[in-house]
């Protein structure tokens, strides 16, 4: 399905209007100043078609496809604005192992500062599962107990740990946004098949 | 323990022959100092313990359960002792002694030498010490048991420590790595870091949904979305993070990045949600075709061989274990639990099955009424899937009714055991799952 233009179609009543305005305009073209001590007459007898009118309504505003109306919630912060570049691992300008955009979301979130930290570390977790070399075994399992520890991280911070699982749902989601960026971290899960990763106890928070 | 032999043995009124005349002085350590050398002596429950003496020495604090090496020392010793080469030749159970013999030399000339004999008591201590401990004998002829290394002693036994406990996980269909570990953190919340004041280990066990069955259609789920995204536009085209969130289940959940984006559309809205609708009938259906090629080609033991070596390890090391299994997971912890049983024996083990895909299960099981991938599978009748046993309430919190952190650990619907029940959640349902099962492996002494 196609969005296209929606054609202004006035109403008659926005018709008769809008040509009583045209009509008023030429007439006020064409009438003429007076010659010598001209006397202005008396003003001609009002017709009906003269009397005062409601102006005409607004035009109603032309949709706006999907993608425009994308591009303004992003604007507006009403929906996080990602990187989509075709790299993937995406800038990172601080160099923390959190992608930018992400980071600026899980800041603009209304948790506390601590529990901040804690997605920022998973945050960090799943980046890592992007650049992972795959064919090094020993890497991949240090990138799964990564994940393990930011997982007991957010279980420690959020009293409730369904509240963490949702905001690392977004995170993992956010991460692995492009086709590029989701291809590889497909793979990443399929090299990991087979492997196994004790939970670590304690603070697995990073300082 | 160590004894320091000086030369100077006499024989016994038993030993015939001419010997030479040495005090011998044995050095006994005390009984205390014993503990320090424990690690050199093996147990030796249940068989019999051997010290040698003559007159002169008393028992030799050394013990033995071979009676060739004993005799081999004690001859060594006791021709040191004697300044006689003598050499070991039998062992004479009955008269309980280490058998000897030596060259007696003739003072005339052209005499053949004599060969004599003689022997070295021996004393037999049989099963003084129970099982897992050693006997060390005091200088006063009296002898204490010790409990091996890392046994307890309790009364007059020698107890093993308790084993460890491992709750393993083995996730459901499609899971990332981090969905599965997500999982495992849930349940560990859930059900603590001790079991009766026994710390437990969690340990995930992470398939993707097989090596090789089930990936095709894992494929064309991803396929599905590369071809729908490109409608209206394609407006998901390059959007992917709406892909996760279909396959976790949370598309429509409240505050999901997808309900953000369908909330601040307005012109085209209905479109795309009808496209994000039809996205979540996909994949689910998607699911349930996956589910259904797996068990119709379930896993060997050749797909599950890493986790069982592991299992195995674990179980060496002392580990008995409670596995968790979500949806086709469940498929690989009965291969799983099945080569355990059958090659480490003495290990525990019990298994919870949370909505299982397998026809068959280990243990108690959970299956939601509301849970649309285990029931489609019924529509492909030609297995038999678990019958419902809890009924609860639907939740746009997961569609599909069938995520382990979104409906099987959901704390806020009530549901029960029978349709229409109310007053418990499926959180505390398979909390108490998991605790029986932790009773009963944790129960052997």
């Amino acid at each position: 399905m196609n969005i296209q233009p929606t054609k202004i179609r006035l109403q008659q009543g926005q018709r008769r209007t809008l040509a009583l305005l045209l009509a008023c305009a030429l007439l006020s073209a064409c009438g003429g100043g007076s010659g010598g001590g001209g006397t202005t007459g008396a003003p001609a007898a009002a017709s009906p078609a003269s009397t005062p009118r409601a102006p005409p309504a607004a035009p109603a505003p032309a949709a706006q496809s999907l993608q425009e109306q994308i591009t303004a919630m992003e604007s507006s912060g009403a929906y996080p604005k990602l990187d989509r570049s075709v790299d993937v691992p995406g800038p990172d300008a601080n160099g923390n192992g959190v992608r930018d955009d992400i980071e600026t979301w899980v800041n603009a979130q209304p948790v506390a500062a601590s529990q901040k930290k804690a997605l920022l570390q998973t945050a960090k977790s799943l980046q890592r599962t992007l650049i992972v070399a795959l064919d090094d075994k020993k890497a991949l399992q240090t990138a799964g107990e990564g994940l393990a520890s930011s997982s007991q991280c957010g279980m420690l911070q959020f009293p409730e740990y369904s509240d963490f699982s949702k905001y690392a749902g977004k995170i993992e989601a956010m991460t692995a946004n492009t086709r590029q960026r989701a291809e590889r971290y497909m793979k990443y899960n399929a090299a990991r098949s087979g492997s196994s990763t004790t939970s670590p106890n304690g603070d697995t928070c990073e300082p | 323990m160590s004894a320091c032999h000086v030369p100077g043995w006499h024989v016994s009124p038993a030993t015939s022959g001419l010997v030479r005349r040495r005090w011998v002085q044995v050095l006994v350590l005390v009984v205390g100092q014993a503990v320090a050398a424990t690690a050199a002596w093996a147990s030796f429950a249940g068989q019999s313990i051997y010290h040698y003496q003559t007159y002169r020495n008393g028992w030799d604090a050394r013990e033995y359960t071979d009676l060739n090496a004993l005799c081999a020392d004690a001859t060594t010793a006791y021709s040191i002792a004697t300044g006689i080469r003598m050499s070991s030749i039998a062992v004479d159970e009955n008269l309980q002694q280490c058998r000897y013999e030596y060259t007696i030399q003739s003072p005339v000339i052209g005499t053949r030498p004599t060969v004599a004999h003689g022997g070295v008591n021996f004393e037999v201590v049989r099963g003084i010490c129970p099982v897992n401990s050693f006997a060390i004998l005091s200088v006063y002829g009296r002898t204490t048991c010790f409990c091996n290394a890392g046994f307890a002693e309790s009364g007059n036994a020698c107890l093993a420590p308790p084993r460890d406990l491992t709750l393993g996980f083995f996730n459901g269909v499609w899971n990332t790595e981090w969905q599965a570990q997500d999982g495992l953190t849930a349940i560990k919340r859930v059900v603590g870091p001790e079991y009766k004041g026994r710390a437990l280990r969690f340990e995930k066990f992470y398939n993707q949904t097989g090596r090789n069955t089930g990936n095709t259609a894992a494929q064309d789920i991803a396929e599905t979305f590369i071809q729908r995204s490109k409608e209206l536009d394609g407006v998901l085209a390059n959007r992917w993070e709406h892909y996760w969130e279909l396959l976790s289940g949370s598309s429509r959940m409240e505050g999901s990045l997808t309900q953000r984006l369908l909330g601040g559309v307005r012109d085209g809205a209905s479109g795309l949600s009808d496209l994000i609708d039809s996205l979540v009938s996909s994949t689910l259906a998607g699911f349930v075709r996956g589910l259904s090629e797996l068990v119709s080609n379930p896993p060997t033991e050749v797909d599950v061989a890493d986790h069982v070596a592991r299992l195995q390890a674990m179980a060496d090391a002392r580990n008995d274990f409670v596995l968790v299994a979500h949806s086709q997971g469940n498929l690989f912890v009965n291969i799983a639990y099945d080569a355990l049983r059958k090659t480490r024996p003495d290990a525990r083990a019990a298994v919870v099955h949370v909505a299982p895909a397998s026809p068959t299960v280990r243990g108690a099981y959970v299956l939601a009424d509301i849970d649309q991938v285990i029931n489609g599978l019924r529509n492909f009748g030609s297995w038999t899937v678990q019958p419902i046993n809890f009924w609860m309430p639907a939740s746009t919190v997961d569609l599909s009714g069938h995520t382990m952190v979104g409906t099987y650990l959901d704390d806020v619907r009530q549901g029960g055991p029978q349709p229409q029940a109310t007053g418990v959640t499926p959180r505390t349902w398979v909390k108490t799952m998991v605790e029986a099962a932790l009773t009963q492996i944790a129960s052997r002494p």
